[in-house]
């Protein structure tokens, strides 16, 4: 009776706002119930949006007695989605989409659906995740379209590849190879694969981060301890900006005006955050003896990142307005590298609960903690772009 | 004329130096009182001023190792009794842990002021593909074949079995007394082989448990293999036959990844220095 009785309350609101919402900030919250319905000419269409949904955790699909019930047709050239509220007569959306691309179809009225659903501005689908794998024994970069399935190899390693990062514009990625006596930086371009090196030929590079599509913050050790760098690929300038000598990784927020990094300046690593302006550093008040692996949201606002927990990492997110932290994925193997989604909506990272190191995907609330695709080898650093 | 001393004058001055005994040892008694007092206040402070250094990353400094070890004197002299003692210990070491606090933020300062003047200085880009140099193994002289337990992590060189893996504790670089000890027994072994090959090189490697964030492992088992590198110098191999490289915890020798496994024993052995014989 309960149930029924919130899902009237449901279509009232949804009358009043014409528009379909859980509150996924609810620790009651349930996932939508959807029926897809298509016709044999939508049929690969649908398969590919059920493919997608699945991974998302707001929406469960099932056989019978929908929340909601989506149906998807051809009329001339488009696409059309309908939504119905379950038995409802009227649509409560319609959607239509035009390409000659089906994936892109499919992908576009994903994130329509979710958007629809949760009142979120959802973009992953039609991205490309980069990570990560242990495929062939060694460390090396691996790309696919979101969630396309198919994996493809995008940098080959002659021995491995421990750190990698991804330009906002995906035109580059900086990587780190070991190539038998230092760890060294290079930056491939990702449409002709080229790779290209710095005259830094010495030393210990860590952990890359792109602030944007010409500037990457780099940590370099160069003999005695590692600090934190910016190079700038336009000016071809490498400036120091850390002196901590244990400052193994750094990012800039948005706004340009902080640095957030992890240093073992105290002992084990902590999350620290330094004015770029007067130079001023203070670490992060976050519980725990050992915080790590920290990504800035695409507002600035929050950072999402791992606390060692016992033997294990712990997800937790930061949100500077309240500075209070909250933990979104506890007891799940362990959970590590954690990084947004450029929405701002879901974070990335891996785990190592079924044995090997997979890639997850959840919410910011730890709603959901969905396997995006499963190997018997080691996924780990995994970025939408 | 003498006066006659009666009776009751000596009786008074008895009575006097009764009193006066009596004066003296309730003075005594409440200067005692004063000294049996724990200086429980200054200690705090003192403590307190340690622990507002520590966290701000001032335990690095000369200042700061002072202030302990006036602390911890403080801390015996309890222990003996002598109040007095301790409270001139905790008070001394309360300054020198704020001195310490002062010298640090100074050091900030200058390194801030330092990093605002760093230039940037040029560095060129230029296409190259990745590469990986892995060293033909040399043909060591003097040494035995069945001596050679395998290749070294990626082939970088020679281990060997007679050469010690050297140990480290959780989350640390410093060398145990067991660890020096190993070392030295490899130097002895390491001088006669370098001496007999003047082509070869000792690569130290560093690695670490699964445990911890890949970064900050790369960056400990660079720290492991330095440390052992020191000391290897200090026994009086030279600096250019000494290699070192970090593996953090991407090469364990007994996997053990949390929080499947769950085995301080595993972990104990990943936390390694290894002794690689290669090419110069």
């Amino acid at each position: 009776m309960l149930k029924v009785f919130f899902l009237l309350l449901g279509i009232i609101s949804l009358e009043q706002e014409e528009k379909l919402i859980i509150d996924i900030t609810s620790p009651k919250y349930k996932p939508v119930k959807v029926i897809l319905e298509s016709s044999k000419d939508t049929s690969s269409i649908s398969e590919m949006i059920k493919r997608n949904l699945k991974v998302i955790g707001y929406v469960e699909l099932v056989e019978s007695s929908p929340d909601v019930l989506l149906s998807l047709s051809k009329e001339g050239d488009f696409f059309v989605l309908k939504g119905f509220f379950g038995k409802g007569k009227d649509p409560i959306f319609i959607l239509r989409a035009k390409s000659e691309s089906p994936t892109a179809i499919a992908d576009a009225l994903s994130n329509q659906i979710i958007s629809k659903i949760t009142g979120l501005k959802v973009d992953i689908f039609g991205r490309k995740l980069f990570f990560l794998s242990n495929e062939e024994g060694k460390k090396e970069i691996y790309s696919m379209d979101f969630l396309s399935g198919k994996r493809e190899k995008f940098i080959q390693a002659k021995s491995f590849i421990p750190f990698f990062s991804v330009s906002p514009d995906a035109s580059k990625i900086a990587l780190v190879h070991f190539n038998g006596k230092e760890y060294s930086l290079y930056i491939a371009d990702s449409s002709t694969k080229k790779l290209y090196t710095t005259s830094i030929k010495f030393g210990m590079f860590l952990s890359p981060y792109f602030s944007d599509n010409d500037n990457l913050i780099i940590p370099w050790n160069d003999g005695k301890g590692a600090n934190i760098y910016v190079l700038n690929l336009k000016e071809k300038s490498f400036k120091k900006i850390t002196s901590g000598n244990s400052d193994v990784m750094g990012k800039i927020t948005p706004d340009g005006k902080s640095l957030i990094f992890v240093s073992g300046r105290l002992g084990l690593p902590q999350i620290f955050v330094k004015d770029l302006k007067n130079g001023r550093e203070s670490v992060l008040p976050l519980s725990g003896n050992y915080n790590t692996s920290p990504d800035i949201s695409p507002d600035g606002k929050k950072i999402v990142f791992s606390k060692l927990e016992g033997n294990r990492f712990s997800i937790y997110i930061y949100d500077f307005d309240r500075s209070e932290e909250r933990p979104i994925i506890t007891n799940f193997g362990s959970a590590e590298n954690p990084t947004w989604t450029p929405d701002g909506n879901f974070i990335i990272f891996s785990s190592n609960i079924d044995g090997d190191y997979d890639l997850y995907i959840t919410d910011q609330y730890g709603n959901f903690k969905n396997k995006i695709f499963d190997t018997q080898k080691d996924e780990t650093m995994g970025f939408l772009k | 004329m003498m006066k006659d001393v009666s009776l009751s004058d000596v009786a008074f001055s008895k009575k006097s130096w009764f009193l006066f005994f009596v004066f003296l040892f309730i003075f005594s008694f409440s200067l005692s009182n004063c000294a049996k007092k724990i200086p429980q206040a200054e200690l705090d402070a003192a403590k307190q001023a340690l622990e507002r250094a520590k966290s701000v990353g001032a335990d690095k400094l000369e200042e700061y190792k002072t202030a302990e070890k006036y602390y911890n004197d403080a801390q015996s002299l309890v222990k003996e009794k002598k109040y007095d003692e301790a409270k001139t210990k905790a008070i001394v070491s309360k300054e020198f842990a704020e001195l310490a606090i002062k010298r640090w933020q100074e050091e900030l300062e200058r390194r801030r002021k330092e990093e605002a003047q760093a230039p940037k200085e040029k560095v060129e880009i230029q296409e190259e593909e990745l590469t990986y140099g892995k060293p033909e193994l040399p043909v060591l002289k003097g040494i035995n074949p069945n001596d050679i337990e395998g290749t070294s992590t990626l082939g970088r060189g020679y281990i060997l079995k007679q050469l010690r893996k050297i140990y480290f504790d959780f989350d640390s670089y410093s060398l145990t007394d067991k660890a020096k000890s190993d070392i030295e027994y490899n130097v002895g072994i390491l001088k006669k082989i370098l001496e007999e090959n003047p082509n070869v090189s000792v690569l130290i490697e560093g690695h670490c448990d699964e445990r911890g964030s890949n970064e900050y492992n790369l960056e400990l088992g660079w720290k492991r293999a330095q440390a052992i590198k020191r000391y290897v110098e200090l026994l009086g191999i030279p600096e250019d036959r000494i290699q070192t490289v970090s593996f953090g915890e991407e090469f364990p020798e007994d996997p053990c990844p949390p929080p499947q496994c769950n085995d301080e024993s595993k972990w104990s052995k990943n936390r390694r220095g290894v002794f690689v014989i290669t090419v110069k």
